[in-house]
């Protein structure tokens, strides 16, 4: 599933580890979800559309 | 949706591991070709003394000496690879993927305590993995660390590791049982045809393992 984490990754100046801290996963994990490899549980969708502040569906795009 | 990238001047601070620290595939492999030349040496040695050669203490120690310094060697530079990605990388580690990795350290030397106790044990002239007998009390004392202690330490790693480990676990697992599946009626099969000599469980649970091992370390690492 594409995605924008990449993106909202560096607007903050984050690298994938301090991601993976946030969301307390490994940097392996948060590589995958940035490749497509690797859908995130609703969970941990959550979290992430919590700690970017925005909603899931602006993060993840299932239509492309 | 247009590239969300472009003009994105941080968007690569990551990837990988950083440029200065060795590759975790050079670590695998000179781990590899530790293991592998300390096998191959154990052949040679054992080759050569089977051949009559221990008549001959010098070449035999030559073949020491030369087997304990390419052993040694890879060994060492192993070691030297794993300090410096423990040292260079400095990447924050996120809690989760702290306390796995040490559950992991706990579980290497687990086996390797396993290891050594079957070695102890084992009739003399036979392998590490030989189906030779063992005395009752220290079988009784692997059954139960493997019993109890696999199940407890696989359940505190489920419980502790994320959700992506868990998916390349699930992933090998499958892969592996479908292998299981696949392998063994057809070794039944040509064992009963005078094909392939008797199914060895250890040989199954050695495919099964390897073969999960490298999906799930393909799945969490490429």
């Amino acid at each position: 599933m594409k995605n924008r984490l990449k993106v909202l990754r560096a607007m903050r100046n984050w690298s994938q580890a301090e991601l993976a801290v946030h969301l307390d996963v490994s940097r392996q994990a948060v590589n995958a979800i940035e490749t497509g490899k690797h859908d995130p549980s609703l969970p941990l969708a959550f979290k992430l559309a919590r700690l970017f502040e925005m909603p899931i569906e602006e993060i993840f795009d299932d239509q492309s | 949706m247009t590239n969300p990238d472009a003009n994105m001047p941080n968007a690569d601070l990551d990837m990988a591991t950083p440029t200065n620290v060795p590759s975790m595939a050079l670590l695998v492999a000179l781990i590899a070709a530790t293991v592998l030349t300390t096998a191959f040496g154990a052949g040679v040695v054992t080759g050569f003394t089977d051949a009559g050669g221990g008549d001959s203490p010098t070449v035999l120690a030559a073949i020491y000496a030369v087997w304990i310094a390419i052993v040694g060697g890879f060994a060492l530079s192993a070691a030297r690879v794993w300090l410096k990605r423990a040292n260079g990388s400095k990447e924050p580690l996120s809690r989760s993927t702290r306390r796995s990795r040490s559950l992991m350290y706990v579980l290497v030397a687990f086996s390797a305590v396993i290891g050594m106790f079957l070695a102890y044990f084992a009739p003399e002239g036979t392998s590490l993995l030989s189906d030779g007998p063992i005395p009752a009390y220290p079988a009784l004392i692997l059954i139960m660390l493997w019993l109890v202690g696999g199940p407890i330490v696989t359940i505190l790693w489920w419980r502790m590791t994320d959700e992506h480990d868990r998916a390349s676990y699930v992933d090998g697992a499958n892969i592996a049982g479908h292998a299981y599946l696949f392998i063994t009626p057809g070794w039944w099969v040509a064992t009963r045809a005078g094909l392939l000599p008797e199914q060895n469980p250890m040989v199954l649970l050695l495919i099964v393992a390897v073969i999960w091992s490298a999906v799930w370390f393909y799945r969490r690492y490429s």
